[in-house]
């Protein structure tokens, strides 16, 4: 009968009934089946093994209790602590003990300052936990009422006061979107982690190398096997079983350089990134406004996180990685190499102060309203002409452009430790027809020959690009770990690491670095003001993203022209010295009016750190020495 | 005036104007558990009140669905089942979205009074579905056709929750959903075929799954290789179990439970403590209340002529089974730890709602075979 196949069944109704009622009674038969294994398992269990888990179960008047590790500290390359673990004293209450909570409560409020936040906090968690364990009632005492509780300890049973480490960033402000922070474990990270790996901890990263290098950072748990008399009260320990704390971690930021940096830029919004260009190590990463990852990850203060994570500026955004702009005309040294890669080379061309397609009724502009007239390709770059770069872009054709920018890495991922790092957008006739389902037009080509339209860069990967440039061709993985060094001190230094050397003639490199060093010192060069009194050669190019195009936006956009939110962006990106890199970087400032006007940045942190390097020259990174076939 | 019929089947009662489809075994079996439940709760839970009244606020809201969706006539449910089914699954996707967007897992809807899990919609919309789908005329003639589209509806939610991630869940949803297919007729070749291929499908899936839900299942094996680690858990709930011997060491006593061995003694390890008060006999008496109440289920399917509502109230009787022996099975040490709850005894909302409402549907689809 159980043979029955389905299909022709279903107009019989009996039939079909049948069959129905067959597979119920098979399905309890399997059922009763199922059921009698786990009677089986109990009976093992409760009645054949019973003397044997009996007498384990009266010896198990040892607990085991988790010693949760030390967590890595982190440092800068120069031994620098940047997050550490400071001993905090917390106020804790053992709920079994306590007969008269409230009289208690009121006890303790007279010894301690207790406020009635941590009271109402201490509530919600009392409900929710077990009786025997210590529920925190008053986090960081200072040393005096750490004294005045124990004095009166006695006679207060339940009350204990708790060691614990509490994570410190040292310069905070300055380093919080690099180094992160850490935060409460929640359900999400408990599905991501393994939960017996982080018995009696209470913290994992969340922001930053913190949350990046989670893994090298917390350790191993050790247990305590601790005997319990019958009520579960603590007698001794009977074993331990030491935990393993983490590695630490050296950056390699130099903190020096970092605070310089960020103290460069001021008040304005903005990122900056500086590269190492012989190692690709990362020297300085600020991203501003920032915030106090002190008060950000472990603090208590509800109403500053609101704060952070509400604000318009959006503090916690990482702008070095995660701020993605139109790279302006950042972009022109790169485009230059596609001139003379695909042999149209150093030709000149005609600036009357504006470009127009055959086809098109629209005017395309240069900044020099007058226009450059009669103007080289070295000279462009210096000047920054866009009508050269115009006519450069309409000759290459978007396909070629795509394929030359990319090979400096535009429109993807650096591949530095921060996972999320943005990449950008390099655009491609395909990647319009994907995003926006439309054809791509020829004026857009050359708009993204001036580095607006849709192209989008953050600041680390405009470092990388000219650090490719820097170093002619050789492309570093940008790094921020330097080392790290385990709980026996064994260290482990991250080497630099190759990437490729790019496909480019390194001929091409001396001229096109000759053009930007123009940009700095030449008679017209667009940061030509930087070059006073400067006592090396920079190379550099400045870039200027409009944000609001035309008047009539403004005025459509309710806004006056003076709004400083209507400023262009300033980028600048430059590396010195020219014949010699030792440090590359890349700044912008969000509404800076223009990349000349933001240059002073750059060659102030450059100052700072050549002039340094000179004192402690022996210090400096490992150089990477390269072999290639060229 | 309301007249209560009390008869060993079904009674109807009037409240307002709307039938209550009342099953009185059912009723007083799902009564019976929930009671219990709040006896090892208090237990479980340090004698805490609070958290009692928690849970037997939570009953009684569960208990209230129950009985609402008991008066929804069978075939109004079943017309609801597709859009139930739609938007099961635009939540579960939501819910990962929104999870893919905050970088982490994400299992909960919060709205605001209380968090809601949209994983738990499909355990009984899956089964709804494929019954739908079963039955509908078109899929009565192409029979192959309607199996294939029953097993992508169960499999597509099932993914979707095995990347939340929540394993446990994703592998119940499959049980249940290849429970529902089972019931609505397919036939032993494909039925032998089908499981073959599971089995077969194993040493696949294996590199796939987490390592932390590789050394669950490794430590079933072993539990006293790490008894103070990975096996903790395991060997904890088995001494509990163990100790308790054939009738317990009494309600409140369990020195397992009391003393912070036991972990999760609320929610999943629940059973440990059952058993560990109440001994083999205790333990013995709960699983003969559940067998009575999927029995029961059983029944009403075994005498209904109509197929939607069998197919269904088979799958919920197969789900609260799953949940029974899958829980059961883990905290006894033969089943690696998924973390499935006890129903109606684990505390939290969550699964009782389900549990209950599946119950609920039961109810309801006893009334349609008078009429069908």
């Amino acid at each position: 009968m159980f043979r029955l196949s389905s299909s022709e069944n279903y107009q019989v109704p009996i039939e079909r009934v049948r069959l129905m009622q067959n597979r119920v009674i098979i399905a309890a038969v399997f059922l009763i089946g199922l059921i009698f294994i786990l009677i089986g398992r109990l009976a093992y269990l409760q009645i054949v093994s019973h003397q044997d888990f009996a007498a384990l179960s009266k010896d198990n008047q040892v607990q085991v209790v988790p010693v949760p590790p030390v967590r890595g500290q982190i440092y800068d390359r120069n031994g620098t602590l940047l997050a550490g673990n400071e001993t905090v004293y917390r106020l804790a209450i053992t709920p079994r003990y306590v007969d008269d909570l409230e009289s208690l409560l009121e006890k303790i409020g007279k010894i301690v300052p207790v406020s009635d936040d941590d009271i109402s906090k201490f509530k919600r968690k009392l409900g929710v936990s077990n009786k025997h364990t210590e529920i925190v009632l008053k986090d960081f005492l200072s040393p005096e009422e750490v004294a005045r509780v124990a004095v009166d300890r006695y006679s207060m049973p339940g009350v204990s006061i708790v060691t614990d480490l509490h994570r410190v960033y040292s310069s905070s402000l300055y380093t919080s979107h690099v180094v992160g922070t850490l935060g409460q474990i929640d359900k999400q990270d408990l599905q991501k982690v393994d939960p017996v790996r982080y018995r009696g901890l209470q913290h994992v990263g969340k922001l930053g190398m913190e949350m990046e290098s989670e893994d090298i950072l917390v350790g191993f748990p050790g247990h305590n096997q601790v005997e319990t008399n019958a009520h579960g009260r603590k007698i001794r320990v009977l074993s331990r079983a030491m935990p393993t704390a983490g590695s630490d971690i050296y950056l390699t930021i130099d903190i020096d350089l970092q605070k310089f940096a960020y103290d460069a830029l001021g008040d304005e919004v903005g990122g900056l990134v500086a590269i190492e260009p012989s190692t690709g190590r990362i020297l300085a990463m600020v991203s501003k406004p920032s915030f106090d990852a002190n008060v950000f990850g472990i603090g208590w203060e509800q109403d500053e996180r609101k704060v952070l994570l509400t604000s318009e500026d959006k503090p916690l955004l990482n702008r070095a990685v995660q701020g993605q702009y139109p790279p302006g005309s950042t972009i022109k040294p790169f485009l230059a190499f596609s001139a003379f890669e695909t042999g149209i080379g150093n030709r000149k061309f005609h600036c009357p102060g504006w470009y127009q397609l055959p086809d098109y009724s629209r005017q395309f502009r240069c900044w020099k309203t007058g226009g450059h007239g009669y103007i080289d390709l070295f000279d462009a770059i210096a000047e920054s002409c866009d009508v050269y770069f115009y006519e450069l872009a309409h000759r290459l054709g978007i396909d070629e452009m795509y394929y030359q920018l990319s090979k400096f890495g535009f429109g993807s991922v650096t591949g530095v430790e921060l996972s999320y790092e943005t990449a950008g957008i390099l655009p491609s006739k395909e990647w319009k027809q994907w995003t926006k389902g439309e054809p791509w037009y020829e004026g857009e080509t050359l708009i993204t020959g001036i580095g607006q339209g849709a192209t989008l860069v953050n600041m680390l990967q405009l470092a990388h690009a000219t650090t490719i440039i820097a170093n002619r061709g050789v492309k570093l993985r940008p790094q921020l770990i330097h080392k790290t060094v385990d709980v026996q001190g064994q260290q482990y230094l991250h080497e630099p690491e190759l990437i490729e050397v790019i496909d480019v003639n390194e001929r091409f490199y001396g001229p096109i670095i000759k053009a930007m060093e123009k940009v700095v010192h030449g008679n017209r060069g667009t940061a030509r003001r930087i070059s006073e009194g400067m006592e090396y050669r920079m190379a550099g190019k400045t870039g200027t993203v409009q944000i609001v195009s035309r008047k009539k936006d403004a005025d459509r956009m309710d806004l006056k022209v003076t709004d400083k939110k209507l400023h262009p962006h300033g980028i600048f990106t430059a590396f010195a010295p020219a014949d010699n890199p030792k440090i590359v970087v890349a700044v912008i400032v969000e509404n800076g009016a223009s990349g000349s006007a933001i240059a002073p940045i750059a060659r102030a942190v450059i100052d700072h750190y050549l002039l340094s390097e000179s004192e402690t020259a022996n210090t400096k990174g490992d150089s990477f020495a390269i072999v290639t076939d060229h | 005036m309301i007249r209560l019929q009390l008869s060993l089947t079904t009674s109807i009662r009037r409240l307002n104007g709307f039938p209550v489809r009342l099953d009185i075994p059912l009723f007083l079996l799902t009564l019976l558990l929930c009671l219990l439940g709040l006896a090892v709760q208090f237990s479980a839970g340090g004698e805490d009140l609070d958290q009692l009244i928690r849970q037997a606020v939570r009953i009684v809201v569960a208990v209230a669905i129950m009985l609402a969706l008991s008066t929804v006539p069978i075939e109004v449910l079943r017309r609801f089942s597709p859009p139930i089914y739609l938007v099961a699954v635009g939540l579960v996707i939501l819910v990962l979205a929104i999870g893919f967007t905050g970088r982490g897992a994400q299992r909960w809807l919060d709205l605001g009074v209380f968090r809601f899990q949209p994983s738990e919609l499909l355990k009984l919309a899956i089964p709804m579905m494929v019954a739908y789908v079963l039955t509908t005329t078109f899929f009565k003639i192409y029979r192959k056709t309607a199996f294939l589209v029953s097993g992508v509806l169960v499999l597509v939610p099932a993914i979707l929750v095995y990347l939340q991630p929540d394993l446990g869940t994703a592998l119940l949803i499959i049980a249940v959903g290849a429970a529902a297919i089972f019931f609505g007729g397919l036939s032993w070749r494909w039925v032998g075929i089908s499981s073959f291929s599971v089995l077969a499908l194993i040493p696949l899936v294996w590199p796939l799954l987490q390592d932390y839900q590789k050394t669950r299942v490794l430590t079933l094996f072993d539990p006293w290789s790490d008894p103070l680690g990975r096996g903790y858990h395991s060997i904890q709930s088995m001494i509990a179990i163990g100790s308790g011997g054939i009738s317990g060491k009494g309600w409140l006593q369990g020195s397992q439970s009391q003393l912070d061995f036991l972990p999760e003694r609320n929610t999943d390890f629940v059973f440990s403590v059952f058993a560990e008060e109440f001994g083999f006999v205790g333990g013995m008496i709960l699983i003969l209340i559940y067998s009575l109440l999927i029995a029961r289920c059983l029944m009403i399917a075994y005498r209904c002529d109509y197929d939607f509502a069998r197919i269904v109230v088979c799958s919920v009787a197969i789900m609260t089974f799953v949940h029974l022996f899958v829980n059961v099975g883990m905290v006894a040490g033969i089943l690696p730890v998924v973390g499935l709850p006890l129903p109606l005894i684990s505390y939290g909302g969550t699964s009782m709602v389900t549990v209950l409402a599946g119950i609920g549907l039961v109810m309801g689809a006893q009334y349609a075979k008078r009429t069908a």
